[in-house]
């Protein structure tokens, strides 16, 4: 009689493990508005969590938070978000660690297609009709590589060997001016292609570790430049700069040097009217005005941050916290004087911003 | 999800019959033991020790430490797919918290502070010991969360003996393994040779991508080789010579996640060579250990990490008197790291001392006390006490009593003190302080036995090393402060009744660990607060019947508490049939794993294999 009562237990427990046949999976349902009037947040996740994008609305002053999965029917990008390009309200999600591009409808950030058989994409920019350059770090981080897609096909045509590690690129004067950071090893240089030729034009020497550029009134081009470590990376044998670039001459017109041995110059952003740019150092937001003629010794805000952006329309600064890494980041907004007016909590580790106004 | 664990609850009770029950399987009961080692639990009395034997470590052939560690212990592994990086939360601890010990020496590597149990095969081993919590005083680094102990027995007296292994399953995985053992009185000889291969090219539904696809892992095989000698020699009653050579070499390409198609590879090669002498004498139990470690780890082909340890153990049981006994001993450890991103050396010294002392039968109090130093400079002071109490009023009704109070240690990785970018040589040792109880009780009955054991635990971390953003890099620093705490649950059940024998063991942990260094007191990532599993045994004649129970509560992934993974649940099952043939014993197993087809992530974005087959043939000549 006990030996039946254990052989119906055990039969229960079979029974009892059909119900766990399906796990469920649940999709998070958010109430998405108009992305029309706010600003994305790129949050870049980590290795074993995926990115995710959000939404600050200016209209509201709320973020509305993984609305990627939202309007993806729970489904994620993948790791290490590295830029939103958007184009003829065509958004493009360079996603390192899914070696893709994600092509998104931006009016309701439902995902429309990809770019595939990319190693490590960093960057898009749109530089002709129906083309597009991706800037790749390669399989092994070590790449110098762009490809050359096209967009209507979705499908790489070439590939363009420039310096290594390309990272960001922008379109000034009809050229197509490449930053080669490194990758996960060093470089120092900018190369300048012709993209109606897709021929190398010039390659420009900078310092090591050029991170970030934008385009003054002037039409110069200013570098942020990380340094480089010495090998045992007790300090920094060559120091962050900044570097006034003469695209034409295609030389340094004007450098500055950062004098910490640990810290450099990032980030590097600057306004609609080209005349003041701001950066992250040394735990903490700088600005620069185009024809000074000296760094700024303090910063305007005292606070480490990961991320920089401007909203063009209002000149507010907009900074990501990623905390700790491992824990959802926020976002705090400044007045251009450096007044923070508000805060919110985004994703994990937010980086860059793409402004919608 | 929490109903998971009610399923394993109410089949084991309703399996069940009165409430009666006993000393469990896992609280170890004193065998006769070959010269070599002196019991875990002369020492380690007071604390939860959980051993599984041969018989126990076969019940899934051809499986590693981390299967047999979920499935049977209950224990969380953190794993990120089948056969790759598998490490273990003891009590919700980290990766490099617990001490996985051979033959008693630390084979955690002494770069990444921790071991992978998907590359400790059990084919070779003969048992393996849980000995859980703060158990630094006797062990040394690591153990905060407690100690893995792998041992090989050598056997004397036996004749020559053949076994064969040969284990197919689903997706291309393939194990065979030759083991041969020769004895006679004086010498014993063990070789074994076994190859695991697995294609790992299982399907699985992706949750994670739009429209949920069907899709195949493309990069996940594994090809290792598992080479163990041991060789023993008795010159006489005793004293017993031993020298055991461990080889393993494993290639695997590593799993990406769901969201990516990355083609990471590792090559891992460990070497470790062990050479000991014993002697007996009427209150003398000598022992002199020399033992030779290599691991290397080379990722991406390029990223090259080997270490070496040379290790050097002497320690004397020294009985004194009829209630009382010391152990005490010596441990010197020459590590040589060479790394891409650092090379170093160094020197680490333990001194240890253990006194056991029962004044009367009932009670049994153990002092330990270890000073661990590293080069120059000193980790503190670790001391345990630790006690039973079995009176007279409860041993009548099969209780008895334990209680520990204890410190541990780890000494921070070589990673963590040299890598290159943000090593920090600055760094303390881990520091936790442990204080646990528990109530073992068994009963024999004619026809049936009952174990089962209760424990209760509450552990403080200080000094908890994470890694730091910390400018342009990533840097170690001593900033967490851990508690964890706990109850522990084992009962185990053996019925007879005609020709029938079943089985039973459940095993429950309960565990909240949460980060005392933020105000929000959150859990930390990856640590369950329910794990459970129920193992149920039919054996009818020849043939036995397994039923494995496995269950994962909800975890946490992220710092911040804000996002979650479910439970989730694993039925296997086995039938085995044995029989001989020309004096040939023939063992056939056919098992179903994940029965119910549960498509779960152990970790995020971490594909696991649906249901899956694997059928074993064992011959022993």
């Amino acid at each position: 009689m006990k030996m039946l009562n254990q052989f119906k237990s055990f039969l229960l427990i079979l029974l009892l493990s059909a119900v766990f046949g399906c796990n469920n999976y649940e999709t998070p349902e958010i109430e998405v508005g108009e992305f029309s009037n706010g600003v994305w947040v790129i949050n870049e996740g980590g290795f074993s969590v995926s990115g995710e994008l959000s939404f600050y609305s200016f209209d509201t002053e709320d973020v509305q938070n993984n609305v990627y999965a939202a309007q993806n029917g729970g489904a994620m990008p993948g790791s290490f978000l590295q830029s939103l390009t958007v184009f003829n309200n065509t958004g493009y999600l360079a996603i390192d660690n899914a070696n893709q591009v994600q092509i998104i409808d931006m009016a309701d950030l439902r995902v429309t297609g990809q770019i595939n058989d990319l190693a490590k994409p960093q960057q898009l920019l749109v530089v002709g009709n129906n083309k597009a350059y991706v800037s790749e770090w390669g399989e092994d981080g070590f790449g110098t590589q762009i490809a050359v897609v096209n967009l209507s096909t979705r499908t790489i045509t070439e590939r363009i060997t420039v310096g290594q590690g390309p990272k960001q690129m922008i379109l000034a004067n009809g050229s197509v001016y490449v930053l080669n950071t490194g990758g996960f090893g060093s470089d120092d240089n900018m190369t300048v292609i012709n993209p109606t030729t897709d021929e190398v034009e010039n390659t420009i020497t900078l310092v090591d570790g050029p991170n970030s550029m934008v385009v003054d009134a002037e039409g110069f081009i200013w570098v942020a430049c990380s340094g480089r470590y010495a090998p045992d990376f007790s300090r920094l044998e060559v120091s962050g700069a900044l570097l006034k670039v003469d695209p034409g001459l295609g030389e340094i017109v004007e450098r500055f040097d950062f004098e910490s041995e640990f810290s450099s110059p990032s980030e590097l952003a600057i306004t609609a009217n080209g005349q003041r740019m701001y950066y992250l150092y040394n735990g903490g937001v700088y600005d620069f005005a185009i024809n000074a003629s000296a760094l700024n010794d303090s910063p305007l805000i005292e606070r480490s941050f990961y991320g920089l952006g401007i909203n063009n329309r209002t000149g507010q600064l907009f900074l990501s916290d990623p905390l700790d890494f491992n824990s959802d980041g926020k976002i705090v907004i400044y007045s251009s004087a450096g007044i923070a007016l508000d805060s919110a909590n985004v994703g994990l580790v937010p980086s860059s911003f793409y402004f919608v106004n | 999800m929490k109903t998971g664990f009610c399923v394993l609850l109410i089949a084991f009770l309703l399996s069940g019959t009165t409430a009666y029950a006993q000393l469990g399987s896992d609280t170890l009961l004193l065998e006769a033991v070959e010269i070599k080692s002196v019991p875990l639990e002369k020492y380690g009395l007071g604390t939860k020790i959980q051993t599984f034997d041969q018989e126990q470590l076969r019940i899934f052939p051809s499986s590693n430490l981390s299967d047999l560690l979920s499935r049977q212990a209950g224990v969380y592994i953190k794993s990120y797919g089948p056969g790759m990086l598998s490490s273990i939360s003891l009590r919700g601890t980290g990766a490099g918290h617990t001490g996985v010990f051979w033959n008693g020496i630390n084979i955690n590597y002494p770069s990444l502070g921790q071991s992978d149990f998907a590359l400790l095969p059990l084919v070779g081993v003969d048992q393996v010991a849980i000995h859980y919590g703060a158990t630094g005083a006797l062990y040394g680094t690591d153990a905060i969360g407690g100690a893995i102990h792998l041992s090989q027995k050598s056997n004397f007296k036996q004749g020559s003996q053949v076994r064969l292994d040969q284990m197919l399953g689903s997706f291309g995985r393939m194990r065979s393994s030759v083991n041969y053992r020769w004895s006679n009185d004086q010498w014993s000889i063990s070789t074994l040779i076994d190859r695991l291969a697995a294609e790992n090219d299982f399907e699985y539904i992706n949750t994670a991508k739009i429209g949920r696809p069907k899709e195949r892992l493309d990069h996940g095989a594994i090809s290792q080789y598992n080479v163990q000698q041991s060789i023993a020699w008795k010159p006489g009653a005793l004293s017993q010579i031993s020298v055991n050579a461990w080889y393993t070499t494993t290639d695997r390409e590593l799993q990406p996640t769901m969201l990516s198609n990355t083609k990471d590879t590792q090559a891992d090669q460990n070497l470790r060579l062990m050479a000991d002498y014993s002697l007996m004498s009427d209150n003398h139990f000598w022992q002199i250990k020399f033992a030779y470690l290599s691991d290397q780890l080379l990722y991406n082909e390029s990223d090259d990490s080997k270490t070496k340890q040379h290790i050097i153990k002497l320690e004397d049981d020294w009985s004194i008197a009829d209630k009382l006994s010391i152990k005490y001993g010596a441990l010197y450890n020459y590590v040589t790291a060479d790394l891409s991103a650092y090379e170093e050396e160094e020197s680490r010294t333990d001194l240890f001392a253990s006194a056991r002392w029962q004044p009367i039968s009932s009670f049994t109090l153990v002092g330990s006390l270890r000073q661990a130093l590293v080069d120059d400079w000193t980790i503190p002071l670790t001391p345990a006490v630790n006690a039973t109490w079995s009176p007279d009023f409860l041993q009548n009704k099969g209780f008895s009593l334990r209680a520990s109070w204890a410190r541990s240690f780890k000494t921070p990785t070589l990673n963590d003190r040299y890598w290159r970018p943000g090593g920090n040589p600055d760094l303390l040792a881990e520091d936790g302080i442990s204080y646990e109880a528990g109530v073992d009780f068994s009963k024999k009955r004619k026809n049936s036995s009952w174990g089962a054991s209760l424990t209760v635990f509450d552990m403080l971390v200080d000094n908890w090393i994470l890694w730091q953003p910390k400018g342009s890099f990533w840097s170690p620093e001593n900033i967490q402060k851990v508690n964890s705490s706990g109850v522990e649950m084992s009962i185990s059940v053996t019925q007879r009744l005609a020709n029938f024998v079943l089985d039973q063991s459940l095993q429950y942990h309960l565990n909240r660990t949460v980060n005392l260094s933020n105000t929000e007191r959150r859990d930390l990532p990856y640590t369950p607060r329910h794990t459970g599993a129920l193992l149920q045994k039919i054996n009818f004649n020849s043939w036995q019947a397994i039923i494995n129970h496995q269950y994962t509560g909800e975890r946490f992934i992220t710092a911040d508490n804000a996002q979650m993974l479910p439970a989730f649940y694993e039925l296997n099952l086995g039938l085995s049939y044995q029989f001989s043939w020309n004096g040939t014993k023939i063992t056939a197993q056919a098992n179903v794993h994940n029965v119910s087809n549960v498509m779960y992530q152990n970790m995020n974005l971490r594909a696991m294999p649906g249901r899956n087959y694997t059928f074993n043939l064992t011959i022993e000549l």
